[in-house]
């Protein structure tokens, strides 16, 4: 009986095939537990508040999370936006739709980052605002769910969420610029599984009643500064209490299908990745 | 020696400058008044037959983030949703004078309150109605010119749910619609699309109830 050499070769060839994607599989790398995701608030048709005649939010955020790109960059980490750019009117004068809060929530739970950092930028108050979900936070006899309710993903994420506004603090002490700290359900933080804050900057009040506006080119880079300096004692300090890895993803309510666990491995289409990889 | 006349001329002519003075500070001082009070926006409050009262209101601070719990007299009519409707315009429009600590827009803000009892709920010795709902119908030219930002929508919020709190023990959840209508934010942040807990708003945050009415 004579074995037909083409059939052979195709076997062998598939066979190879098969065995090159399982090496590439085994070999593809964790993800890297020092991805930070940042959210520049609104976009889109949304400006945000109106800082000044021909200032909007929306700007303002975008300008603070590049600097903070930059800066997370050089410090070795990998950066996640939630969105890029602002894009520009159509032709008509409308403008494509915002990137919704439930889209940004899911570009961050996929990336599974150290940190999840939710820009803003208002008019009101003074220094910088630093809030975190006011869920109340599960507590140890709470069993742990398969399936995270996506209203309520951040309950479990309050403690490190917590011990990281404690770093950023410091941080922002640190650099004397003012702070108040706060709880508030901003969306999409209750949906996020990362620990997550929100920071709002607002304008700068000096000696004799002087403001410095959040539109401020140096006042936004000691802001991006002493973030990033919080963000390397949060790596340092507080990472190896988020090694585990997270195994369960938020059951999004308006997807009637059943909930799937995520992936062990990420799958993560994000937006952006910047910077070098530990 | 000074002749006599020359004396006389002499202290009247001191009396007239010294009462001109007089006048003339007088007048500045009305004059300052009157720009104080071209500045303060306040609605003019509608006439009221009843006595003043001591009042609890929780008020914000833009500084500190804070809640602070302060005594008011104000004179409040007798029916409920009337005399929370004017106690929350009275806490709004003092938000409005100059050198407020949680500067809002002049002018009235909100159109209505409503009661209504929630559902499931039984009446008890404390709660003899039973457990309220609070709707608190804004006006949109409120909601439009507040000022857009999260620390000072929560705590408009927390300032408002905080004084029905006090006031109005049988309220347990207070919902907020604009115009009339559902809205998902106050101006951006704030989220006004499900109701919240009548808490104490010194010493709690915010938190939307799920939609079944429990403590998300």
């Amino acid at each position: 009986m004579t074995r037909n050499p083409s059939r052979a070769r195709l076997f062998q060839s598939a066979l190879l095939l098969g065995l090159s994607c399982a090496a590439l599989h085994a070999q593809a790398p964790n993800p890297p537990r020092s991805t930070i995701l940042i959210d520049p608030a609104h976009g889109g048709p949304d400006n945000g508040a109106r800082l000044a005649a021909d200032l909007v939010e929306k700007d303002v955020n975008l300008a603070l999370a590049q600097r903070l790109r930059s800066l997370l960059a050089e410090r070795g980490f990998n950066v996640v936006f939630t969105r890029e750019d602002d894009p520009p009117a159509q032709a008509d004068g409308s403008r494509p739709p915002a990137v919704t809060t439930d889209q940004r929530a899911e570009t961050a739970n996929h990336a599974h980052p150290l940190a999840c950092l939710l820009l803003h930028a208002t008019n009101g108050g003074h220094g910088v605002h630093l809030f975190t979900s006011s869920l109340i936070p599960l507590t140890m006899i709470d069993e742990p769910k398969a399936v995270l309710n996506w209203e309520t993903a951040q309950a479990g994420s309050i403690p490190q969420s917590l011990r990281l506004v404690n770093e950023l603090s410091s941080s922002f002490n640190s650099a004397r610029l003012p702070l108040v700290v706060g709880r508030a359900s901003i969306r999409p933080i209750d949906s996020l599984t990362c620990p997550a804050i929100l920071i709002e900057v607002a304008p700068l009040e000096g000696e004799g009643g002087a403001k410095t506006p959040v539109s401020d080119a140096t006042y936004q880079q000691n802001v991006a500064e002493a973030i990033a300096n919080g963000l390397i004692s949060w790596r340092s300090h507080a990472a190896p209490a988020e090694a585990a890895e997270k195994t369960v993803t938020p059951e999004k309510p308006a997807k009637p299908a059943s909930p799937k666990p995520a992936p062990a491995k990420p799958a993560a289409p994000a937006k952006q990745e910047d910077g070098d990889k530990p | 020696m000074i002749p006599r006349y020359q004396r006389i001329l002499f202290w009247t002519m001191a009396f007239a400058i010294l009462l001109m003075a007089g006048l003339l500070a007088r007048g500045c001082e009305k004059a300052h008044a009157r720009l104080n009070a071209i500045q303060d926006d306040s609605p003019i409050a509608a006439p009221i037959d009843a006595p003043e009262e001591p009042t609890t209101l929780e008020l914000a601070n833009d500084a500190n983030g804070f809640i602070t719990q302060e005594q008011r007299l104000i004179a409040l009519p007798h029916e409920p949703s009337g005399r929370a409707r004017a106690l929350l315009e009275r806490l709004l429009t003092d938000y409005a004078l100059p050198g407020s600590v949680h500067p809002l827009p002049a002018g009235s803000a909100v159109a209505d309150v409503f009661f209504l009892d929630l559902p499931g709920t039984h009446t008890s010795y404390a709660h003899p109605t039973g457990a309220q709902l609070a709707v608190v119908n804004l006006k949109g030219s409120f909601a439009d010119a507040h000022p857009s930002g999260i620390e000072s929508e929560e705590l408009t919020l927390r300032s408002i749910i905080g004084t029905l709190h006090t006031n109005f023990p049988m309220v347990e959840q207070v919902r907020f619609v604009v115009d009339g209508q559902p809205r998902d934010t106050l101006n951006g942040h704030a989220d006004l699309s499900q109701p919240y807990p009548a808490v104490d708003t010194v010493d709690h945050p915010l938190h939307n109830l799920a939609p079944d009415g429990t403590r998300q």
